[in-house]
């Protein structure tokens, strides 16, 4: 096994075995980022796919300073913003019925209660532009002014979409939440009459 | 319960995604390294350069000698004999690449004794040496170091065995989804190798050629697709089953329609198709699971409701029924905007038919036993009242025609339940011809 900086320095140096390590070892952490923002595991696989290209290209201009995950992070989300921006035309739908009256005041979650799977399933279920705002917003850590700069929208629609994706998500989330616990109180009637 | 930690949306999104690994496919890693591959090499670069230098050459000298040979190969073709044995060893060679590890070794000795009797055949072509000494090489790389004890012998036939392994196509594809609920969208990833062209079969009547098609199934069942992918004169095939779950439907019936607020209790009953799993939003913020929830609402009013059903497959269907309840019988609703008579003040009085071109202003309402309809300036002078519903205001304030503008109303009505209901809104008076 090849260390990090062995890693980059033979990325650099375009060794193969250098690559392929690179891709082995960071492939299922950023493959979870292009999920974050991609409508569907093939559109994700093509966002990889191009962000390690252009990683293998670019990887002499890492600098060295700060996480270089980190930095591969960055190209993963910049790739992906490309993708959404291409694929725009296509989506460009947004299902008004299912968002109208959202706020439905839950504030705070219980850690443990959604598996990582649910949350990356509700995630996954918003329209393009709430999910792209959300997840540069929210997990990403972008400020609204990048954002806006990045998709190429206004501050204030960069603002808007965050709060519908928030109250999106609460409502799915709260479905979700009545769902399960009534299946639990099922499961637990059910153990109980055993 | 209690000690578990509650989080806001962001914290909880944040903390369990951040980080979250997935698994790419494989054949990601395999078309990524062969695109890195296609693009240094397109990429100049001095350092590289003389290898690629080198490798071009070879590659021109490889491709002259394929020339040579397909020319020289057409010429023998006329020779009865050759032929066939021709033939058995492409079958062969296909199957030795394809088959798995254990018939490998087999048709690996077949080939070596039909490579023994074809360079027999073969030896006296002393001019195609060099090139058939490069074409052993690269076979030996794939194939085991039987093949390299032929190394003496120039078999010329090796020229076609190679270039029939690259053409020979596998099919094979991957499905983004193999069930799910009608209608079902699938997109489809064609992964096979060394192919020309390619047929899709759906199974229910579709086909596409196109590489990566993506097919929409709207009817419930089985479904088997075949991917044809053609090279090299041969075909090979790769099948998956899809199967497509049937939609339920949800429907539902109310009953009373017309509940008198907190005494009747309302009964929804389920009509709902293919079903198991219920979700009713009753409109007054109310969810029930049940399968016919009975609900007595604390006040008439319009109603939302909306009925939620999965199926066992997790199969989604919704109907929502706006103004479910109390919408027909007590209800008082006003217009936005009248154009007055020009001819003088009317009174008021109208009728469904009679104020058909809109001259009068008045609700359409219904259930109502008292009525109180006041009008407003925008500066607050009351200039209409009107305490039968029969009555409107015809746009004129002491005979004379009001100006063009917005008008405030206010209404207080009682219903015939009981109920008392204010409500406020404005009105344009439009300007007539």
């Amino acid at each position: 096994m090849l260390s990090e900086n062995e890693i980059i320095e033979g990325c650099a140096r375009h060794d193969r075995r250098a690559q392929q390590m690179l891709y082995d070892r960071y492939s299922r952490l950023l493959f979870g980022v292009c999920m974050r923002y991609a409508s569907d595991r093939a559109e994700a696989e093509d966002i990889l796919q191009e962000s390690f290209l252009k990683i293998y290209f670019s990887i002499k201009e890492y600098s060295g300073t700060g996480s270089f995950t980190g930095w591969m992070r960055k190209i993963v989300v910049n790739t992906a913003i490309t993708h959404y921006h291409r694929n725009l035309k296509h989506k460009h739908y947004v299902e008004i019925e299912e968002y109208v009256s959202v706020e439905t005041g839950v504030s705070s979650f219980e850690e443990d209660f959604f598996t990582s799977d649910e949350l990356f399933k509700v995630l996954n279920e918003l329209p393009p532009g709430y999910r792209m705002v959300f997840n540069l917003y929210a997990i990403e850590g972008y400020k609204h002014k990048e954002i806006a700069e990045m998709l190429g929208i206004d501050i204030n629609t960069s603002k808007s979409q965050y709060s519908r994706a928030k109250a999106a998500l609460r409502e799915k989330l709260e479905i979700l939440r009545k769902l399960k616990e009534k299946y639990n109180a099922e499961d637990n009637i059910a153990d109980l009459q055993k | 319960m209690g000690d578990r930690r509650h989080m806001e949306l962001e914290e909880l999104f944040r903390s369990r995604l951040d980080n979250i690994e997935a698994v790419p496919d494989p054949a990601v890693r395999h078309s990524l390294m062969r695109k890195l591959a296609v693009k240094e090499f397109l990429r100049f670069n001095p350092v590289r350069f003389n290898i690629y230098y080198a490798a071009g050459i070879v590659a021109a000298g490889i491709t002259a000698a394929v020339m040579l040979f397909s020319h020289d190969d057409r010429a023998e073709k006329s020779k009865p004999g050759t032929i066939n044995i021709k033939s058995e060893i492409r079958s062969d060679t296909v199957a030795m690449f394809y088959t798995p590890a254990g018939i490998r070794k087999e048709s690996q000795e077949k080939i070596e004794k039909q490579r023994v009797s074809q360079s027999k055949i073969r030896s006296s072509e002393r001019k195609l040496e060099v090139q058939s000494e490069q074409e052993d090489k690269s076979v030996a790389v794939v194939t085991s170091d039987t093949l390299k004890k032929m190394e003496f012998s120039p078999v010329v036939s090796d020229k076609t065995t190679n270039a029939n392994i690259r053409k020979t196509p596998v099919a094979s594809f991957k499905a983004s989804f193999l069930q799910g609920c009608m209608p079902l969208k699938v997109s489809f990833y064609n992964t096979s190798v060394a192919y020309d062209s390619c047929k899709w079969i759906f199974g229910d009547g579709g086909s596409s050629v196109s590489v990566n098609p993506e097919w929409i199934y709207d009817r419930p069942g089985t479904y088997r697709v075949v991917l044809n992918v053609y090279g090299g004169g041969t075909v090979s095939s790769a099948t998956e089953v899809i199967t497509v779950h049937p939609k339920p439907s949800a429907r539902f019936e109310v009953e009373p329609l017309n509940p008198t607020g907190g005494n009747d209790a309302v009964k929804f009953i389920n009509y709902s198709n293919d079903a198991v799993r219920y979700r009713w939003d009753l409109g007054d913020g109310t969810v029930s699971f049940a399968f016919e929830p009975i609900h007595r609402y604390d006040r008439t009013g319009k109603y939302n409701i909306k009925l939620t059903v999965w199926s066992e497959f997790g199969c989604a269907d919704s109907i929502t029924v706006i103004n479910a309840l109390g919408g027909s019988d007590y209800f008082i609703e006003f217009p936005n905007a009248f154009i007055p008579n020009r001819d003088g003040p009317t009174g008021g009085y109208y009728s469904a038919t009679s104020d058909a071109s809109a001259h009068i202003f008045h609700p359409i309402a219904s259930g109502v036993v008292e009525y109180q309809l006041r009008i407003f300036t925008r500066t607050g002078i009351l200039i209409f009242e009107s305490n039968d519903i029969n009555i409107g205001w015809d746009g004129y304030n002491k005979g004379n025609l009001c100006e063009p503008g917005v008008y405030v109303w206010k209404v207080r009505v009682t219903f015939k339940n009981g109920e008392t209901y204010v409500k406020m809104g404005d009105v344009t008076l439009l300007r007539g011809n």
